[in-house]
């Protein structure tokens, strides 16, 4: 398993403020840190360097949280998502959950249980890329849906 | 069921407040989350102790942050307060600007979200005026919402007030591309025509270049119902 310092997060929030900060201490706290400011740009910086696990913000200004949620889990199955919004209602928590969202948190919240979560999102990540490998022996297997697809059923 | 004016006039003023408790309650999440974060980075360089060479720069410019939060959320507060009270009487006398000035605030995060700039041109000698705070808040704001959803990203709206003879003339303005991909309005024409009859108030669209105008005289006699 990788060292806490390998594990790569990046945080998306349009709060600059909030964001530099948080990604200090999240430094701090030996994890590898980058954040970047709006929707666009994190769907960017993954297609440069995938992270491990994405913190995402949903309110900000142009491309909604939601959105690169969505367009995360299409193209990068494996990248775990926490969202931390201050702005989140039940709707919203069901509605990431629904899109492979691996936890909902609100701001603001506790560095340890963000931390936590973070490292939890992480051995998902991994666990699921252990299946995949046993799986892709038997057949073809579908990250992003989490099914097998046979030869024979194609 | 047909149009019953004080039902719908509720339900509007409702969905206004919502819209406006939740950009503050998501403003001032905001400041909270960036005081924890500046105070607990502070607690985690204290932690460190002697492990880290300590530079007291550092805990400067965070004690700055979190004054500067504290700053904006006391702003955002009056702000919000002052919009509060306009609910406490029907008719009053009161500053248009200071009013406009309340509302642009609140509104300004509903429209940073869609990448829109609002901006003030204030008359500062506009005389008081004695009118229904709370209703011409929720048409200000109809209108501003109703452009802001006309209009694309990285434009601006200006909210312009001006006076002439016995009136005041509110003029919003937009800048930028236009969209038309959603419903605008949120509220019937007969509850327009009602709320501008209640505040002896004239809205006028100048085609040219989207502005709305809502010219109201200086004193208004009360009206109930």
């Amino acid at each position: 398993m990788k060292k806490k310092k390998d594990i790569k997060v990046l945080l998306v929030d349009d709060e600059q403020a909030f964001v530099d900060t948080l990604a200090q201490r999240l430094k701090m706290r030996e994890l590898k840190v980058q954040a970047v400011y709006d929707g666009q740009q994190a769907l960017s910086q993954v297609k440069e360097e995938e992270p491990d696990v994405m913190v995402l913000d949903l309110k900000m200004p142009g491309m909604h949280g939601m959105e690169v949620l969505r367009e995360i889990r299409k193209a990068y199955p494996n990248l775990q998502v926490i969202v931390l919004t201050g702005h989140g209602t039940d709707k919203d928590a069901e509605e990431a959950k629904r899109l492979g969202g691996f936890d909902f948190l609100k701001k603001p919240t506790d560095i340890d249980t963000l931390v936590g979560r973070i490292k939890e999102a992480y051995q998902e990540k991994l666990e699921r890329a252990m299946t995949a490998i046993a799986f892709a022996e038997e057949g073809e297997f579908d990250t992003a849906r989490q099914i097998m697809k046979k030869e024979d059923e194609e | 069921m047909g149009y019953d004016k004080e039902r719908e006039l509720r339900l509007a003023q409702l969905s206004f407040i919502g819209k406006i408790l939740a950009s503050f309650s998501h403003e001032m999440s905001n400041h909270l989350a960036i005081v924890r974060e500046s105070t607990g980075v502070m607690q985690d360089l204290l932690s460190l102790g002697k492990k880290a060479k300590q530079d007291p720069s550092q805990y400067v410019q965070f004690l700055q942050s979190v004054e500067g939060q504290v700053e904006k959320a006391l702003k955002s507060l009056t702000y919000f307060n002052r919009y509060a009270h306009r609910m406490d009487n029907e008719m009053s006398s009161f500053n248009l600007n200071e009013s406009l000035e309340e509302l642009v605030a609140l509104v300004t995060r509903l429209a940073y979200r869609r990448k829109i700039e609002l901006q003030e041109d204030f008359d500062w000698n506009v005389p008081p005026i004695y009118s229904s705070p709370s209703k011409l808040h929720l048409l200000v704001f109809w209108i501003v919402e109703e452009k802001m959803k006309q209009l694309d990203k990285n434009s601006t709206l200006t909210v312009k007030t001006s006076h002439a003879g016995d009136g005041v003339v509110i003029s919003i303005t937009p800048r930028g591309n236009s969209v038309v991909s959603e419903e605008t309005r949120t509220y019937s024409e007969e509850l327009l025509q009602d709320v501008q009859r209640d505040l002896s108030a004239r809205v006028a669209r100048k085609d040219q270049d989207g502005t709305v105008t809502i010219s109201l005289p200086v004193s208004v006699v009360a009206k109930t119902g």
